[in-house]
């Protein structure tokens, strides 16, 4: 579904990726792992579009197309979700509308608000979301964990074919690790989504099951296994396996 | 970052003697910060009114600067202080902090303006202006400006005017301080937050002087 | 906007529009001590009128235009109508109506006999009977609500009383000009504990040929009385005047609360100064609120007088500037009592080469103890081409007030872009959204339709900028 190769990106003159290969199949849980600087984020970041990365070389295929030339937005339509590290706080833009918005943007048939609303309450049920987190403004004086709660279920109303999952884990308790795999769980089951959990922490792997696991340092991935290699990890640290 | 002290009306560290220098304007080349300060007394005994003017230009990429102005105006003292900081290169940046206490019958009088022209891209300019008023019948005037023609800049201003509050002095009093003391050391915290921002050890020292001798006013 | 007015003639006699029954009055332009005789003397004005408006012209004369601000020197005062145009002028077609006013109609939803209306094909429109039973509520409780005109011909000694006693005629340039040849307007009288439930709207009081292009309003809001009073609308106006230079003086009396809002949205050749003040006594409320959307160049800055204990003034603002557009809109608070406070709130967007300008006054007169003010003013850049300027003011004459103020200007983040458009919307969509979201705390203040429609035009107007 999704096929990384020779993936080369630069920020203000500075490389960052050296040559990413990945390659990403329908109903597949893949784990990046690394320390800090080795580029997780970079690639989740380039993956959708962001205009502040510059890619000097290499393809990014998406079912068959290159995505190089595709805005953010339009990756959204084809069903890349990444959901983001650090969410942008939008003051005055309520939740409840806004996500309206965005589920109108991706479905051929558009809802009302109070059709929308049905819809939006099972969505709250799934992730443990109380009533009156919809009626504040996105994100606005939003805990870390309840960002990373509006990111799912901004997942959940777009129903993505492949879900990038950037440091979704940090900041949260296990309940809400938990909650948060039971979200992206329900999609895969549901619509055999694909996904790609970046994370620092064996942790949440072992609610998000992974199929493959790599390890990313300086800007390329330096090693790929399955799920032992992200135990070795936790037992060992990077250093040893790297 | 290297500091300069502008104390106005007596320029200390200078060899300059004259008293008339009210006019500084100034292209910024390297990191610098100014600090300024009033000089109550000089050769001719107390002077009643300061007016000061500082203007920085920012024409180099890449600069950065910061102005602390720290006064403790004391009784019947009046100064006029206008600083301006005008940005027509890129990425440049310029904090100014101003702190202010009045204590009786004085006047502060202050404009800061920040200045971004079209090539002012990526600047990164604030200014605050806090006055403390610790007395009765004083007068304060506060202009803070912003002129903005670029959009991918970062800038803001902030002022206030308030007298002490009054839980903190409360508190200083439930530690056994007299009223005057606890006054003295509430005025004297108000201003030495700006005063630990002071790179330059000597001038530091200077002004942390001039703040705690105020002492003897009374 | 759903009400209109009937233009029946009992409705005319009832409700206020005179129109001139001297034949030999020909329209022209420029002003003179003849224009001015001849406007007092159609509406048939008391002898103390006349020697006010004639006054107010000697000081029109004399004085200069102000030496700060936008740029005034292009209007050319010999080449204005100040009284009734010639019907011929406002003759034009539908066919006539520029693309993009017809586009901002249909994406606003405004009905097709107001479209006509507003953009000039029409001069009259027809009413709905909603309105007259709103009337009926109104005198019931005794509450007055004129043209100006009417209210001076019915109310003469209540008139006389507050007539130009808070904006002498002398104050400014365009206070005198608008004292010399004012028309048109409202007068409100609100009597005493007497809560209007429904908003006033203003948009009654006009018609085509009276654009408000010097009006002149008069509100009074006798102790302990609420009401609201609501004009203009964010649909694009055409106007054939180049020169709007209106007059609001608000009495708002011990106890009483008053909110006063106005949406603009003048076409972009008009020049639009407007002097607004408040007198707020013991214990009143007064609100200002201010969305300026339109006009080529706009100066206003609505103030309130907190003269008596305890009275509190507040003016929530919006500004709007597009190409060729400058909105210098502000407030002054000045506050002349024990125990006031103040606030104000003011969000601006400029794009596409407009400037926004937020000029603020706030004063603290010696007497006024423990006196209140909070000031914030956010300013959005959307792009390269445009700029915004924050031009505050404090003076504060009293040791124990406490006054803030905080300002900011900054540009739509990359990153706050990146991430709605990564969820599917599109860039003009991101930026509308978050220039919805930027002026919302504001918008939440304005009656529903108002809301709603400015919502829609910050849509239109993102699409339209947005490459």
């Amino acid at each position: 579904m999704l096929t990384i190769k020779n993936l080369k990106v630069s920020i203000e003159e500075k490389k960052v990726l050296n040559g990413v290969n990945l390659e990403i199949s329908q109903n597949t849980i893949h784990a990046l792992m690394g320390q800090n600087g080795s580029g997780k984020s970079t690639l989740s970041q380039t993956i959708m579009g962001n205009p502040v990365y510059k890619i000097t070389e290499g393809q990014i295929i998406f079912e068959g197309k290159s995505i190089l030339n595709d805005k953010p937005e339009e990756r959204a339509k084809k069903g890349i979700f990444l959901s983001f590290q650090y969410p942008s706080e939008v003051s005055g833009v309520g939740v409840s509308s806004y996500l309206r918005l965005i589920y109108n943007n991706s479905h051929q048939e558009k809802l009302s608000p109070v059709k929308f609303r049905e819809i939006l309450q099972e969505k709250c049920k799934i992730l443990g979301i109380k009533e009156e987190m919809i009626h504040r403004s996105l994100n606005e004086g939003f805990s870390g964990g309840e960002k990373k709660k509006m990111e799912m279920l901004q997942m959940l109303i777009l129903e993505p074919k492949i879900a990038i999952l950037d440091e979704v884990d940090s900041g949260l308790d296990v309940d809400a690790l938990k909650t948060v795999s039971k979200a992206v769980n329900y999609l895969k089951d549901k619509n055999k989504m694909s996904v790609l959990v970046i994370t620092h922490y064996a942790r949440i792997l072992k609610y998000l099951k992974p199929d493959f696991v790599h390890i990313m340092k300086d800007g390329e991935i330096t090693k790929s296994g399955d799920k032992k290699l992200a135990q070795e990890i936790e037992e060992k640290g990077y250093k040893t396996n790297v | 970052m290297k500091t300069i002290l502008l104390a106005i009306n007596n320029l200390i560290n200078m060899k300059n003697k004259n008293i008339e220098e009210n006019n500084k304007e100034i292209k910024v080349i390297e990191d610098t910060q100014y600090v300024i300060i009033d000089e109550e007394n000089n050769e001719e005994g107390r002077i009643l009114k300061t007016d000061f003017n500082l203007k920085l230009i920012f024409e180099k990429k890449g600069v950065s600067a910061e102005i602390l102005g720290i006064f403790n105006l004391e009784k019947g003292k009046e100064i006029k202080l206008v600083t301006s900081t005008k940005h027509i290169a890129s990425n440049t940046s310029c904090n100014t902090f101003i702190k202010a206490v009045l204590n009786d019958n004085s006047s502060f009088d202050y404009k800061g303006k920040i200045l971004i022209g079209k090539k002012g891209i990526q600047t990164n300019a604030f200014l605050h202006d806090n006055v403390l008023v610790a007395g009765e019948n004083t007068k304060r005037n506060s202009q803070p400006i912003l002129e903005i023609e670029a959009n991918d800049v970062k800038a803001s201003h902030g002022s206030t005017t308030g007298r002490i509050d009054e839980n903190q002095f409360y508190y200083l009093k439930s530690r056994g301080l007299g009223e005057e003391e606890a006054k003295d050391l509430i005025k004297e915290g108000f201003l030495v937050s700006l005063v630990d921002k002071i790179k330059d050890n000597k001038i530091r020292e200077i002004v942390l002087n001039k703040i705690k001798s105020k002492r003897e006013y009374l | 906007m759903s009400k209109r007015i009937d233009f029946r003639e009992n409705y005319k006699e009832k409700f206020g529009f005179n129109m001139p029954n001297d034949s030999s009055f020909k329209a022209k332009k420029g002003l003179s001590e003849e224009v001015v005789k001849n406007i007092s003397k159609i509406k048939d004005e008391p002898q103390w009128m006349l020697d006010y408006r004639l006054n107010a012209l000697k000081s029109f004369q004399k004085k200069k235009l102000p030496s700060w601000g936008p740029n005034l020197s292009n209007i050319n005062f010999d080449d204005i109508y100040y009284y009734l145009k010639p019907l011929s002028n406002e003759k034009k077609t539908w066919d006539e109506v520029p693309e993009s006013i017809k586009t901002t109609f249909e994406r606003l939803g405004v009905p097709q006999a107001e479209r006509e209306f507003l953009s000039g094909v029409k001069a009259q429109y027809d009413s709905e009977v909603a309105y007259s039973s709103l009337v009926k509520d109104l005198e019931d409780d005794g509450v007055i609500f004129l043209s100006t005109d009417e209210g001076l011909r019915r109310y003469p000694e209540l008139f006389k009383e507050y007539f130009g006693k808070l904006i002498p005629f002398s104050d400014n340039k365009f206070a005198s000009l608008n004292s010399a040849v004012w028309s048109g307007g409202s007068f409100v009288y609100i009597p005493k504990g007497v809560m209007v439930k429904r908003p006033l709207q203003a948009y009654f009081r006009i018609n085509a040929q009276r654009m408000g292009q010097f009006e002149r309003t008069l509100i009074i809001a006798d102790e302990g009385s609420f009401a609201q009073y609501v004009e203009g609308c964010t649909a694009p106006v055409y106007s054939t005047d180049s020169l709007h230079a209106a007059v609001v003086e608000v009495y708002v009396k011990k106890g009483a609360r008053f909110r006063y809002t106005t949406i603009q949205n003048w076409s972009n050749d008009v020049y639009n100064l407007v002097t607004k003040r408040a007198k707020v006594e013991e214990d009143g409320v007064m609100e200002w609120i201010d969305g300026n959307l339109g006009s080529k160049i706009t100066m206003k800055y609505p103030s309130c007088y907190l003269i008596g204990e305890r009275a509190r003034g507040e003016m929530l603002s919006i500004a709007y500037a597009s190409s060729d557009q400058h909105q210098d809109a502000g407030a002054k608070m000045i506050h002349l009592a024990p125990n006031t406070s103040s606030r104000i709130i003011s969000k601006s967007v400029s794009i596409n080469g407009g400037r926004t300008s937020y000029r603020g006054m706030v004063e603290v007169a010696p007497a006024a103890k423990n006196a209140k003010c909070r000031v914030e003013c956010d300013a959005l850049i959307l792009d390269e081409e445009s700029a915004s300027d924050t031009l505050p003011l404090m003076k504060i004459n009293e040791s124990s007030a406490n006054i803030e103020h905080e300002a900011t200007v900054s540009k739509i983040g990359e990153e706050k872009l990146f991430y709605l458009t990564s969820r599917g919307l599109t860039e003009s969509e991101a930026m509308g959204l978050i220039v919805s979201g930027f002026i919302e705390p504001i918008v939440k203040q304005l009656p529903m339709e108002y809301a709603i429609e400015l919502n829609r035009l910050i849509e239109l107007e993102m699409e339209g900028s947005v490459g």
